[in-house]
């Protein structure tokens, strides 16, 4: 099966692509063509975000984008086993890896294939703001055929393990984009791999949502240490 | 029902599976905790925290489950009830531990563990009440009207019990957190 065949089968018949993959040998083989799906399509989503400043931060946000998408799974796929067998659905782990993989896939190539809209928005300056506007809807819009994909992790497909995966994966999504961050960068800004680690995503979207409404606090900084480092102090 | 029958549960000594399941549980909840305290002065204090506040209720509040069951003569035996109980500590466990990566990403990059470990508890937690009074309600065979309303009399006083011993043991045990 190549790349290609995983590709057409995940946008036509993602559920039929999962259910070959609780056949251990074919799941080591989807495996690795959806890895390399995420890595090749989340990659070039991230090189036409880094068009908006240009120069090496194409290949920055070429970098860091797979690992915006692969980072969330990694870190709540092993919740989802558990999560599905609380409400009492059994579910193999393979099918649960291949549901989570073909979801970050879709996702990734849907976003991907948005990639010359979104680069045609920032060639004609599009303001900063607007653009990292664009960006999250760009990312929203695809997001949602990919969690559909998730439901498929299980046969009858219950509700509960599904949002409280998928609330779990936006959390931490969140946070791996505020970890990775800056993907777009102001024309006039200083290029740079990472930012320092300051605060968290809660604190960060305080601080936006006071300062959107004119309320800015006495220092306008981030809270270094999150928004609970405050309370964790004490 | 003849109280002196003997009742109806399978005893079977414990094999290693089950206990193998009840060892990966202790650990997620133990994991959980050690997570939640990295970065603090001493992350090995955060150790118990989840145990203290998820099974300790839970342990603490099974005998008087138990014995409200056996003197409202419901049906079950106490063995159903334990292994109801087993499977909820089993499952919530494993939850546990698969939350621990969550947390852990949350200790190592931001501010936000001491919050979330707070709300996994009682996620974890309401999880396992919800798991037990499953299990238990699916060991009752009696449907009249009053022995089912004998039930879910005893099974809501039971969690309204547990949450409030369980809220209690947290603010304890959270404030080294």
């Amino acid at each position: 099966m190549t790349l290609l065949d995983v590709c057409r089968a995940l946008l036509r018949d993602p559920a039929r692509l999962i259910e070959s993959a609780e056949d251990p040998q074919r799941f080591a083989e989807i495996a690795s063509r959806l890895t390399a799906a995420i890595l090749l399509s989340a990659g070039i989503l991230g090189a036409v975000v880094g068009t908006y400043r240009g120069g090496s931060q194409v290949i920055f946000a070429a970098l860091k984008m797979p690992l915006l998408v692969l980072v969330p799974l990694i870190v709540v796929l092993p919740a989802m086993g558990p999560l599905y067998r609380l409400a009492d659905v059994p579910v193999s782990s393979r099918r649960l890896a291949a549901a989570g993989l073909a979801s970050a896939a879709r996702t990734s190539i849907l976003a991907a294939a948005a990639g010359p809209v979104l680069w045609l928005l920032y060639s004609v300056e599009l303001d900063y703001h607007l653009s990292i506007v664009l960006l999250a809807a760009l990312l929203i819009l695809t997001g949602l055929p990919g969690l559909a994909v998730l439901r498929l992790a299980s046969p009858s497909r219950p509700l509960g393990p599904i949002v409280a995966s998928a609330a779990l994966m936006g959390l931490v999504l969140s946070q791996t984009g505020w970890l990775l961050r800056p993907f777009v960068v102001r024309p006039t800004a200083e290029i740079t791999v990472l930012r320092p680690v300051e605060g968290d995503i809660l604190s960060a979207l305080g601080t936006s949502a006071m300062s959107s409404v004119g309320i800015y606090p006495d220092e306008f900084k981030l809270e270094p240490r999150g928004a609970l480092g405050k309370s964790r102090d004490r | 029902m003849d109280t002196l029958a003997p009742t109806h549960a399978t005893r079977k000594p414990l094999d290693l599976g089950e206990l193998r399941s009840l060892a990966v549980a202790t650990t997620g909840f133990a994991a959980l905790g050690l997570v939640a305290g990295l970065g603090s002065d001493d992350p090995a204090s955060t150790i118990p925290a989840a145990l203290l506040v998820d099974v300790g209720a839970l342990a603490l509040t099974a005998p008087a489950l138990l014995v409200l069951h056996q003197y409202l003569g419901l049906e079950a035996s106490p063995a159903d009830l334990a292994s109801a109980m087993g499977t909820a500590y089993v499952r919530a466990g494993n939850l546990a531990l698969g939350l621990t990566p969550f947390l852990l990403f949350f200790s190592a990059t931001s501010g936000l563990a001491a919050g979330l470990f707070a709300l996994l508890l009682a996620v974890v937690g309401g999880s396992a009440l919800i798991v037990a009074a499953k299990g238990m309600v699916a060991a009752h065979d009696d449907r009249t009207r009053l022995g089912v309303l004998k039930l879910r009399g005893l099974l809501l006083t039971w969690c309204g019990l547990t949450v409030l011993i369980g809220l209690r043991i947290g603010l304890s045990t959270l404030g080294g957190v």
